[in-house]
């Protein structure tokens, strides 16, 4: 009897513990560990942006351009290209909304200096411009650090040098790799697989060399290990264009495209497996021309649009397209870019109605008239703004010595646009109102900072907008983004 | 005889021994008379005894040579006490000088029993322990009788050449008998002379037994080597005697001889006596005209007492393991082709085997599985009312398991290594040992017995511990079975015996909880299951009650852990499931029906028994999903093992019963099929030389910060990954683990995390900023915390999570190039455990901190706030303690309660054992 029992509670008890489930795995990071946001712009909080190419020396002359909606500590610092010595540094502080253009030669002056600037608050952004008495250039200054950056719009054409400056602002050393697409489908880059970026330091390598006379290049730098920040830089005999890495989007916005004397070029580029259907809509000063033009962009099969067949300039355009693609404006006097036949490329613009002819603006109406004299001999390139935002904070007006700077704004929306303007530096005038009527391009001038006293400015508006810079000078031309706070 | 030329001067050297006045008569007795009897040495009484005798007188043996005024040429020692027979003389002098031997020694007789042989002088080892050749009680029936050439003779009994003995000095006085003897001959034999033994020269001395040796002769012997022994030799024979002695004073302690202080003492005697052992020595070796070699010639191999001690110990280890008959040495070679002993050797040999890994490098770093403290001083300290150094810091308890780790650790010497071998070695072949004798008390031979140990230590139930790497239930698995054995043993007759018993069940189930206090109820479980099966047996339930009286004895022994711990998450937490191959499964299931239904029925019982816990045991181990935590599991786990061992003994013992017969044979075949099986799942401990435990994970992951600049004691480690992937316990964060621990290695004590404290969240605060991307300085972040690297365990997505958040950090190095894991440094500055207001950093030493005191200066110690850190004035600086740097030490003063009860706790132990030992040897 009690071997019967013995067995019956064996079995129960064994099925019982066979019957008990196993404890739940535990969950991976992809459910719990939050991915952090993009933040592409300016956030309310700490921050560090990443300016690639930046110089300072015997021939250049740069700023980090900073401005901020609040109290904040800025740290420049600039990685020194000897492993064995110290990095060069400035700190300062911004109190509340304010602007300020440091020239890099305050902190050092050896040449090349890419550099990071933190910020312990936010909203604050930074920027950066160049010059030399032959050339001008600058561009926003990065945020975010992907592991993969497109980078489109390189030309390694006759008349054009292209270089590639890898930044690697971090301690860990980065293994790169650089594939390029062109009108010609993938290009080969020999030694451009695992290329090694030491850390805190960068590497600028001549692409012209590399894959030359190509017309329309993009490059996709992916990092294995580490991470960098990229930038494409164009040189012509006249003039000097950079601008940084973006990822790809299916709307861009340019509220510049060109100044006086230069013809702008929109380029288009799809790394995907499926040809991306695109239509560009135009802001001019007097209205829209929405779908201006449509247009497939084929997989690795980079094309150049002359924006100038659909308006005259100047004017903003935005880009609208079914799959990811990445874009870059291109501005040039006519004739520097090759031309290229666009696929399917048609126009059928259609005019929307303007504003009634006395609803100017409550601003000063410069969009009426024309900045600066009849025409610049430069190049100018420029990413664009994904999503329009109704802050924009942008730093770097008036920077340059003996250059006009433009302050553009396309107002891409059905509604009417009242635009805050703050002017922001040591003795920057109050707030100004204008009104932007949908489908319109605006544009303000700005005298230099040293007469203004206005180095940056922050813009508010009742609808989304956007909105960037254009400098411009005999020297050359810069086109500069302006940054979003999210 | 009276024609030998030599004329004797006889001198009795007065020793410990009693009886001068016989040997003083037995002297005037010989046929061969002396020129002149003298005695040396001794107190008054001897003084007085040599004016009333008339014989002369000297302190010491160098007065009498120093006297001149003698013709003999030659002395006789003989040490005071001895009886010689009246041609004892007469033989030594004849044969020395027929023989132109200069040292002779005679046959030395029991003075009781004169029938009882002693020594007919003896070789030595190279240690100069003397040899006899003889067995404890042969007999002399003239076997020995001829004269022949060896090591030494006994000092009883000392026949030599005057003007040798004058040269050399006479022996040692500062040496015992026998070492002296030793001693004198070694030195007579390097200036040439002969040594020999007379067997017709017949002394009678007092049998000295087979007590322990004293300390004396063990320290006359080293003295001994130093003064005859070149440099050469000496350079290898003294590290190997201090290692000798060392192996015989552990291997003593298996035969309850203490004599480890004996070893010291020997040791601290000689360097006390350096001096003058250098001088003696060069005396010695003035006029030599031999070598070293001429010594060994005489000597035998190897330690003879380290022989003596492992043959004795195999005695006795041999007279309890197989069960059955003592052995008699006659029938050793029998005893060695029993199966019996082939497979109590098989399993002494598979289970060290099983665990050889752990001899090179103790346990494996990983889960539970740390280094013992690395000292333990500071372990125990901290156990009785210490720091508890985990994570931040805090003022809870350590569990017991530390205070077992730092006395074994006190034991080995302290070294951490060896103690962890022991402690895994040790409970394994306690565990087998344990479970034979169990067995054998239900009728289970050895054989089968021993095969069920292995089962218990190896199989299933055990691995499954030793996957969860729960180091302190491996420990206490081994001990469980003595627990259960001296519950059900016979009941003693006395109540003094009794008392003992239940002390001694009380002892060893405190070692049960000691390491792993969950397991303290099983035992009583399985004893109370075993009652109920045999529910008509009183003994069965006197063991129930036994043990639990053990449980409450026990209990006080784990205080002050057991009185301050939160014992609800202690068995809630973790998620025990105990996950086997099923055909294991099958195997226990069918081999403990098969068995049940077949065997005899005590047997049967026995294999009821062992499926009832073996499927309660996986129960409870499988108990996650109704709330049971990891230290249920384990007890899940070990009344498993014990179920598994008890099915296996059953079947194997079953089949070779002759009333399993018919079909119940061919059940029990199928029983010892599944038998085998549980065998053979048991084996798979052996690969890994580990006991089963995973490989090592965090050694190699934290060895690379002993190769950074600086002391990586006075830093931290930030340990990220996944659950489960942190040495000991861990904390969440967004799904994934992270933890700090000490560098350069995190060790046992830091395995147990306590509840957050201020500094503990401050961390996971930052984490939270680090994951969600909003600063690009974790360095900066961590530093104060004193984190100077960052290791993430293995690959996989919460590596490759934590990675991409480190890898855009502007003050965070990768250093994991080599490197088996990902791991970085922070550069940020202070990133340090500890820090002045000068900047200077103090290492962590134990669970303090040391350094350099500033007067006047104030240092911040990174350990969570608490007031008992010191020296005052102490003040809290955020969640830091900040406190006077004055003095170069900064420590946490002991909680006083806690402190009284574990030092309440030893004595506590102290009388158990006192009462245990005390039942057993007079009850």
């Amino acid at each position: 009897m009690r071997r019967i029992a013995a067995v019956v509670i064996i079995a129960v008890l064994a099925a019982l513990a066979l019957m008990q489930p196993e404890p739940v795995a535990p969950q991976g990071p992809g459910i719990g560990f939050p991915v952090p946001v993009d933040p592409g712009g300016a956030v309310g909080d700490e921050s560090v942006w990443y300016c690639p190419w930046v110089a300072s020396g015997a021939v250049r002359d740069s700023s980090y351009d900073v401005a901020t909606a609040v109290n904040v500590e800025a740290v420049i610092t600039l990685p020194n290209p000897n492993p064995t010595l110290d990095h060069d540094g400035l700190s300062f502080l911004l109190q509340g909304a304010d602007a300020r253009s440091v020239d890099t030669a305050e902190i050092v002056r050896r040449g090349e200096a890419p550099g990071i600037v933190e910020f312990d608050d936010g909203p604050a952004v930074v920027t950066t411009a160049m010059w030399t008495d032959e050339l001008l250039t600058g561009d926003q200054c990065v945020v975010s650090v992907p592991k993969v950056w497109h980078l489109v719009g390189g030309t390694t054409a006759e008349g054009f040098t292209l270089q590639l400056r890898l930044f690697n602002p971090f301690p860990e050393s980065a293994k790169v790799t650089v594939q390029a697409i062109s009108e010609f489908g993938s290009s080969p880059l020999g030694g451009f697989e695992g290329l090694d970026v030491p850390g805190r330091s960068w590497v600028t390598e001549d692409l012209s060399r590399v894959i030359p006379f190509l017309d329309n290049v993009t490059l996709t730098v992916q990092t294995e290990t580490g991470l960098v920040i990229p930038a494409l830089v164009a040189s012509t005999e006249t003039d000097e264009a950079s601008w940084n890495g973006a990822s790809q989007s299916t709307t861009w916005d340019f509220p510049v495209t060109s100044v006086p004397g230069l013809d702008p070029t929109l380029v288009l580029s799809n790394t995907g497996n499926l040809a991306a259907s695109v239509v560009i809509d135009v802001f001019t000063p007097g209205g829209p021309i929405l779908e201006a033009t449509t247009l497939l962009v084929s997989p690795n099969q980079p094309v150049r649009v002359e924006l100038a067949d659909f308006a005259d300039p100047p004017f903003g355009v935005r880009v609208i397209s079914n799959a990811p693609v990445g874009a870059v404006i291109q501005a040039a006097p006519h004739g520097t870019f090759p031309r290229s036949e666009i696929e399917g490329g048609h126009d059928h613009g259609e005019e929307l109605a303007g504003p009634p002819a006395d609803s100017g603006g409550e601003g000063d109406g410069a969009a009426d008239e024309p900045a600066g004299p009849a025409g610049f001999n430069g190049l100018a390139s420029t990413t664009g703004n994904t999503d329009p935002a109704t802050r924009w904070i942008i730093p770097g007006i008036g920077v340059v010595p003996a250059a006009e700077t433009s302050l553009w704004i396309i107002n891409p929306t059905g509604d009417q646009a009242t635009v805050t303007i703050t002017p922001l530096g040591a003795a920057a005038a109050g707030p100004d109102k204008i009104i932007v009527f949908p489908g319109w391009q605006l544009e303000i001038p700005f005298a230099e900072v040293t007469e203004s006293g206005t180095s940056g400015v922050i813009i508010d508006a009742t609808v989304p907008i956007s909105a960037a810079i254009s400098i411009s000078s005999p020297r050359g031309v810069a086109f500069i983004g302006g940054i979003p706070v999210e | 005889m009276g024609t030998s030329p030599a004329s004797v001067v006889t001198a009795i050297l007065v020793g410990s021994t009693p009886g001068l006045a016989e040997t003083l008569d037995a002297v005037r007795g010989q046929v061969y008379e002396s020129e002149e009897i003298v005695i040396i040495g001794g107190d008054t009484d001897a003084r007085h005894l040599a004016g009333a005798e008339d014989v002369e007188w000297f302190p010491a043996i160098a007065a009498m040579f120093s006297r001149d005024g003698t013709s003999a040429s030659h002395l006789w020692f003989v040490r005071s006490g001895a009886r010689p027979r009246t041609d004892a003389l007469a033989a030594l002098a004849d044969t020395a000088t027929t023989l132109d031997a200069a040292v002779a020694g005679s046959k030395i007789l029991d003075l009781d029993d004169p029938d009882h042989l002693l020594s007919v002088g003896f070789a030595t080892d190279v240690f100069d322990s003397p040899y006899t050749g003889l067995d404890d009680d042969e007999l002399d029936q003239g076997q020995y009788d001829v004269v022949r050439d060896v090591a030494a003779v006994g000092g009883e009994s000392l026949f030599v050449r005057r003007d040798l003995a004058r040269g050399l000095g006479g022996p040692d006085r500062l040496m015992p008998s026998l070492s002296a003897a030793t001693d004198f001959c070694q030195r007579a034999r390097l200036r040439g002379a002969r040594v020999i033994v007379v067997p017709s020269s017949e002394v009678l001395v007092a049998d000295p037994g087979t007590h322990r040796e004293p300390w004396r002769e063990r320290a006359g012997r080293l003295r001994a080597m130093g003064k005859a022994y070149g440099p050469i030799t000496l350079v290898w024979t003294v590290p190997m005697a201090f290692l000798s002695g060392f192996a015989q004073s552990a291997l003593s302690l298996l035969l309850g001889r203490w004599t480890f202080f004996d070893w010291l003492k020997a040791w601290a005697w000689n360097l006390a006596r350096l001096p003058d052992t250098v001088a003696e020595r060069r005396r010695a070796r003035h006029a030599r005209v031999v070598g070293d070699e001429e010594l060994f010639r005489y000597q035998v191999g190897g330690s003879i007492a380290l022989k003596r001690t492992s043959s004795e110990l195999s005695d006795r280890i041999r007279a309890r393991l197989p069960g059955e008959d003592s052995i008699s040495v006659d029938i050793i070679g029998q005893e060695l082709r029993r199966p019996s002993f082939i497979v109590g050797v098989a399993a002494v040999f598979l289970v060290l085997v099983a665990v050889r890994s752990l001899w090179s490098f103790g346990l494996p770093a990983v889960g539970e599985s740390l280094p013992f403290p690395d000292s333990w001083l500071d372990g125990l300290s901290a156990y009785a009312g210490g720091w508890n150094p985990a994570g931040f810091g805090s003022e809870e308890p350590l569990p017991p398991l530390i205070a077992l780790a730092s006395v074994l650790r006190a034991v080995m010497l302290d070294s951490g290594r060896l103690a962890e071998y022991a402690a895994i070695t040790g409970s394994a072949l306690l565990g087998v040992w344990g479970i034979v004798r169990l067995l054998r008390g239900w009728g289970i031979k050895a054989v089968p017995g021993t095969l069920a140990g292995l089962v218990f230590v190896a199989g299933s139930a055990y691995q499954g511990l030793a996957a969860e790497t729960a180091i302190g239930a491996m420990v206490a698995l081994g001990v469980v079975p003595w627990v259960l054995r001296l519950s059900l043993a016979r009941w003693p007759k006395t109540a003094l015996g009794r008392v003992g018993r239940v002390a001694a069940v009380g002892a060893t189930t405190g070692v049960v909880g000691f390491a792993a206090p969950a397991l303290l109820m099983v035992p009583i479980a399985a004893l109370l299951l075993w009652a109920l099966l045999n529910v008509n047996d009183g003994a069965a339930w006197r063991a129930v009650a036994v043990s639990g009286a053990g449980v409450a004895l026990a209990i006080p022994l784990l205080f002050p852990w057991a009185g301050t711990a939160d014992l609800y998450p202690f068995m809630t937490e973790g998620a025990p499931y105990w996950s086997t191959s099923i055909v294991v499964v099958l195997a226990t299931v069918v081999g403990a029906v098969t068995t049940i239904a077949s065997a005899p029925r005590r047997l049967a019982l026995v294999a009821g028994w062992g499926g009832v816990l073996a499927a309660g045991g996986a129960l409870l181990a499988r108990s996650s999903d109704f709330g049971g935590g990891s230290e249920l599991g384990y007890a899940g786990l070990t009344l498993a093992a014990l179920g598994l061992a008890a099915i296996t003994g059953g079947a194997l013992e079953s089949i070779t019963r002759a009333e399993t017969s018919g079909w119940r044979r061919l059940a029990a075949g199928v029983a010892v099929v599944s038998a085998i099986i549980l065998l053979a799942a048991s084996s798979t401990v052996l690969l890994g030389g580990r006991a089963g435990l995973p490989p090592d994970r965090y050694r190699e992951a934290l060895a690379f910060t002993e190769a950074r600049p600086g002391n990586p004691a006075e830093s931290r480690v930030l340990v990220l990954g996944g659950p489960g992937d942190m040495p000991g316990d861990e904390r969440i964060i967004e799904g994934a683990a992270y933890r700090v621990v000490a560098a350069p290695m995190v060790e046992l004590w830091e395995a147990a995390l306590a509840e957050p404290r201020p500094a503990d969240e401050a961390l996971h605060a930052e984490l939270a900023a680090i994951i969600a991307g909003e600063t690009s300085r974790a360095g900066e972040a961590l530093a104060p915390f004193g984190i100077r690297w960052i290791v993430i365990m293995q690959d996989g997505p919460y590596a490759a999570a934590w990675s991409e958040r480190l890898t855009g950090q502007l003050d965070v190095v990768s250093l994991s190039a080599g490197l088996q894991n990902e791991t970085y440094e922070i550069e940020a500055p202070d990133a340090v455990r500890s820090l002045t207001v000068a900047g200077a950093s103090w290492p962590r030493v134990g669970v303090g901190y040391e350094g350099s005191g500033v007067a006047g200066a104030r240092l911040t110690v990174r350990e969570n706030a608490h007031s008992r850190w010191g020296p005052v004035p102490w003040t809290q600086s955020g969640p830091w303690n900040e406190v006077s740097a004055e003095t170069g030490q900064a420590d946490f003063a002991p909680i006083g309660g806690r402190r009284t009860q574990a030092i309440l706790a030893v004595v506590w132990l102290t009388a158990l054992i006192g009462f245990s030992w005390a039942g057993r040897r007079f009850g």
